[in-house]
């Protein structure tokens, strides 16, 4: 197997605010392999963005990168001086954000935002700058590219938007994309288009992307792996299929509940009860013990370390443990599993 | 009982009327809003759905068309004293729980701010205990009364924004995207906490959302708006399984699923096309759809 292309290790970053230190993320180790969708999933403040943001070294003043290392082609990226990294951002690294509305700059017309990127990276002139820019920009589906080169941000819609931050954050081809929930600003329908136009994309160009999201819906249909996070720390990582298909953390089963689906009747929903701790002062022992209906004496004192399922797949839960008692949390899961299965095999059948 | 709380005629709504950019907001939408429903509205952005949510309280005056509201019309409301007791018994819950919320406001000051208005209670020990029982109806410590929005979590905010909207105890609450800024498994905290307001309350909504698959755990009928045209009516079951027109299937087919095998061979549908000008009619009892 190739080399991966990002590893990051034992990262851990805190904040200073006027309330305390906020230990925003705490021990995450992650790799991204080549050409995968990496998705990292978790809720609000469980530090997705924070760990790519590190990645990127755009983190605002008052965060301090604790310990740990993110090494990309065999240098740490936290070691690097500005300069080296301004080298990288938009040329190697590059990231989509989630809001199309703001990430744009509404004074400059799309194409000459777009054709930024190469110009600043790369010895090339400005016409060839500008059919590269008209060549990406058709490529991420944007009608009429040469027309619309001199229109503004605003004369275009959401998903347009959308279309042309991809094109800016694609145009050097980049060896990392990272995705920082692009589709949570935008209509059902237009996510789905997004998200074919980023697949297709990463395919391609051979682009590695890490995807931050808190929709599993969205996870099932673009991710290779996924990394479950919460309060700052990585509780479960595996195959798009480990995670979806056997669950082993109650939050990771917790989340899968309460995902909607289509197929299930009413009073099916499940949520998780409560909300995650505060970061201040991250409790000892399993972050999400006090949410959890299942938790046992020893997820309030005692972290618990990465259990092996599989070769793909670990799991950070006592549950693992050989002294832990089995409970089964996945009832309505197998359900949907097998609701799921026979209409895979209907839409087979309708290809025949 | 099939009494209608809110009835909707030939509502439309043009906003630049007149003006080069004139825009057809709603063209021409009826439907009824039956007392202790929930009526889901969905569609994209741009679709009405909020604009017609607003005509129905009167936030919007409409071009034309009547809104019926427990036998009274809504768009001719006139003097204070009726206005007011027309939004009193008529609430909105917001999208967006940071930018709804004053942050100069403590929470007690934003869910009293109604009572005050309405003088349902004119002095303090009352006040606070109003804001404290209101609080802990939607789940909310009445110790974190004199805190203020950014002290809170998006999903604590909307309860802050449900608390505030039924401080006046309204029958009828226009709930606007209330999840779309919130994490799923918050989103699925707050459409519990909704199902168990209706009944303790006995409200009635109408809750305007884009994502269909969080709607219609909520929803007794739904309507599927695109364009400022209703294009679809029916149970929530009906619209879900048996989808009819066109758009209605496309919306459905978008909704990604929580099963990577079956997302590799889901098929998706795209609707582009300007959906004809005809009326709604009814296909099977309770099921309507404008198709020619």
């Amino acid at each position: 197997m190739a080399e991966d292309v990002l590893t990051i290790k034992h990262l851990s970053v805190d904040f200073k605010t006027l309330e305390g230190t906020v230990h925003a993320i705490r021990n995450v180790t992650l790799k991204l392999h080549p050409g995968e969708v990496l998705a990292l999933v978790g809720e609000s403040g469980s530090g997705k963005s924070v760990t790519t943001k590190t990645v990127m070294q755009l983190l605002p003043k008052n965060a301090e990168v604790v310990s740990g290392s993110v090494e990309y082609e065999g240098r740490d990226l936290l070691k690097l001086p500005e300069k080296e990294l301004q080298k990288l951002r938009g040329n190697d690294l590059a990231e989509i954000f989630q809001d199309p509305m703001t990430a744009l700059n509404p004074t400059m017309q799309v194409g000459k935002q777009i054709m930024e990127p190469l110009l600043q990276h790369q010895d090339i002139n400005k016409e060839d700058a500008k059919t590269k820019a008209l060549a990406i920009m058709e490529k991420v589906g944007i009608i009429n590219a040469k027309e619309r080169f001199k229109d503004f941000p605003y004369q275009f819609s959401g998903g347009m938007r959308q279309r042309i931050v991809i094109a800016m954050a694609l145009i050097c081809h980049p060896k990392i994309l990272i995705a920082d929930e692009p589709t949570t600003a935008l209509d059902v329908t237009i996510q789905s288009q997004i998200l074919k136009l980023i697949k297709q994309l990463k395919d391609e160009l051979g682009t590695a992307v890490i995807f931050i999201t808190h929709d599993l819906g969205v996870v099932a249909g673009i991710a290779d792996r996924v990394a479950v996070m919460y309060a700052g720390r990585i509780l479960e990582f595996g195959s798009v299929n480990d995670i979806f298909y056997h669950p082993q953390h109650p939050y990771t089963v917790g989340l899968l509940k309460s995902t909607p689906t289509m197929e299930m009747g009413g009073g099916d929903l499940e949520s998780i009860p409560g909300t995650p701790p505060n970061l201040i002062n991250p409790p000892a022992g399993d972050p999400f013990a006090y949410r959890n209906r299942y938790a046992l004496k020893i997820d309030f004192k005692k972290l618990p370390p990465f259990f092996k399922v599989s070769d793909t797949h670990y799991a950070a839960t006592w549950l693992l443990d050989k002294q832990a008692p089995k409970v089964h949390l996945t009832d309505k899961l197998d359900q949907r599993r097998q609701h799921y299965a026979k209409l895979v095999e209907k839409e087979a059948h309708q290809d025949d | 009982m099939t009494e209608n709380l809110v009835e909707v005629h030939h509502l439309k709504k043009y906003f630049h009327q007149g003006r080069p950019d004139e825009v057809h907001a709603i063209d021409d939408v009826s439907f009824n809003i039956q007392r202790g429903e929930v009526f889901g509205l969905v569609g994209e952005s741009g679709s009405g759905k909020t604009t017609t949510g607003r005509c129905i309280l009167n936030l919007y005056q409409p071009t034309s068309g009547d809104i019926i509201y427990d036998g009274e019309d809504v768009t001719k409301l006139k003097g204070h004293q009726k206005l007011k007791e027309f939004h009193q018994k008529t609430s909105m819950i917001f999208q967006d729980p940071y930018s709804s919320l004053d942050p100069r406001m403590s929470v007690r000051d934003i869910i009293a701010e109604g009572l005050k208005i309405h003088q349902k209670i004119t002095n303090r020990e009352e006040f606070d205990e109003k804001v404290a029982e209101t609080m802990k109806l939607v789940g909310l410590t009445p110790d974190l009364m004199n805190r203020y929005p950014y002290e809170f979590s998006g999903g604590q905010r909307q309860r802050i924004g449900i608390a505030r909207s039924l401080a006046v105890e309204p029958e009828f609450v226009v709930a606007d995207e209330p999840l779309s800024a919130l994490d799923v498994s918050i989103q699925a905290q707050i459409v519990q906490l909704m199902e168990y307001l209706k009944e303790v309350r006995n409200l009635t909504y109408l809750f305007i959302a884009h994502d269909i698959s969080m709607v219609r755990y909520i929803s007794d009928r739904i309507g599927v708006m695109y364009h400022g045209k209703l294009l679809e009516l029916g149970t929530a079951d009906e619209i879900v399984n048996h989808p009819l027109h066109p758009y209605t299937q496309s919306l459905l087919s978008a909704v990604p699923v929580p099963d990577p095998t079956y997302e590799r061979v889901r098929k998706q549908f795209t609707y582009d096309e300007e959906p004809a000008n005809v009326p709604l009619r009814e296909v099977k009892p309770g099921h309507y759809v404008a198709l020619a």
